[in-house]
């Protein structure tokens, strides 16, 4: 048995106390998602609180055809999908002072190597790679996430994987990346 | 063999140990003769190299706070109690909280199986289209929308008044005030069934956390 199930039925019927403890076991993953598919930790913030607040409302609506945490992520997902269109939507009004060009979320950046080449990958390449690398989800929970077929899945962990290791360059180089 | 590459997904397949023995065999013996292949096997296990050890990241603990704190109430208590018998409820606003936040709503709209509710898909595809808005005090969709009168469940006509509901625990209510007092938290068994503490929801949901859920509705004044 899940060892979520438990909690998400006492969740269900209004228990706050059992969400805080689902929110417990997940929230490192959840963070982690946010913030390597964002590239900033205050971002990554702002989107595990938007998805808990969508999860703890749905909650009552999910049915447990999929494993809980599954259909979490897939709400950070969405939510950091979101936080991002809402960032490139500041930006666009909010230009940054060519003087200073260090915005006020920059010391959040997540700015090693990794991070960097990540960044620099198409959104659906990282969320993949994120999702089946770093936080060990199969091919058949990213399809049910992503919503695109598994050997879709396979393709863009490829080609992020690829992509990625062109960007870090050799090992040498990346030693000091991970942190 | 060295003629023909294998596809993306064969390669793949192949660092994550994937194949089976024939095309594994295959593959290896033309990455022996093809080095853009075999670059590009390389270049997959570096990358899964660099990502399986980024370490995981904790959400600062000030903001996991925040986020518990700040989570709406959610009507789904009322919805997803099932009934024993069907009352009429009226829902009426609670002045003290009609004046702070507007409407609150007592009773709901069980009716029947929950089970016919939407699809998960359905509700996981809702999330992407903003279905489920973190700004909403109370999810107000159309089955859970007050209304003067509505065909309902539940003890809830039986809500004190003054009162805020909090959780179902497991009974007898009697034991329930036991657990409370324990806890320092006065309490009663209301006429109507449930439990009415002298504290606050967090108080008591804290008090009550190792019981499992139940039907007895505990409520705080």
């Amino acid at each position: 048995m899940d060892a979520d199930e438990l909690l998400v039925r006492r969740a269900q019927k209004g228990e706050r106390y059992a969400f805080e403890k689902l929110v417990e076991a997940h929230q490192q993953r959840m963070y982690t998602l946010a913030a390597r598919v964002l590239g900033s930790r205050e971002d990554a913030a702002d989107a595990v609180q938007e998805a808990l607040v969508r999860a703890w409302l749905a909650l009552p609506k999910f049915r447990g055809e999929a494993r809980f945490s599954t259909w979490l992520y897939r709400i950070v997902v969405n939510s950091a999908h979101d936080v991002r269109a809402k960032r490139r939507d500041r930006t666009a009004e909010e230009p940054p002072d060519p003087a200073d060009p260090r915005d006020r979320f920059a010391e959040q950046e997540l700015s090693n190597e990794l991070q960097l080449a990540l960044n620099a990958l198409d959104e659906t390449y990282r969320v993949a790679v994120v999702l089946y690398d770093v936080l060990g989800c199969s091919y058949a929970e990213i399809a049910e996430m992503t919503g695109v077929p598994e050997g879709t899945v396979k393709s863009r962990i490829f080609r992020g994987r690829s992509e990625l290791a062109e960007r870090l360059g050799t090992p040498e180089q990346r030693t000091e990346s991970n942190a | 063999m060295a003629e023909k590459h294998p596809s993306e997904l064969e390669l793949l397949s192949f660092v994550e140990e994937e194949l089976g023995d024939d095309d594994r065999r295959e593959v290896s013996e033309h990455l022996v003769a093809c080095r853009p292949c075999a670059d590009e096997i390389r270049r997959l296990e570096a990358a899964r190299e660099a990502l399986r050890g980024a370490p995981l990241l904790e959400l600062p603990e000030e903001r996991r706070g925040g986020i518990l704190a700040s989570l709406p109430e959610r009507p789904d208590p009322w919805r997803r109690f099932r009934p024993v018998k069907r009352v009429l409820v009226i829902a009426a606003p609670v002045a003290a909280a009609a004046a702070l936040v507007g409407v609150f709503v007592i009773g709901g709209t069980q009716l029947g199986s929950g089970d016919d509710d939407d699809s998960e898909a359905a509700d996981v595809a809702a999330e992407e289209s903003g279905g489920a808005d973190a700004t909403e005090p109370l999810e107000m969709d159309e089955e859970a929308a007050p209304t003067a009168t509505s065909e309902a469940a539940s003890p809830l006509q039986d809500a004190p008044a003054g009162t805020t509901f909090v959780l179902f625990a497991q009974g007898p209510a009697a034991e329930i005030v036991r657990v409370l007092a324990a806890e320092g938290i006065a309490a009663e068994v209301d006429p109507g069934g449930g439990v009415v503490a002298e504290a606050r929801a967090g108080e008591v949901r804290a008090a009550l956390a190792g019981r499992a859920s139940g039907d007895v509705p505990v409520y705080v004044r």
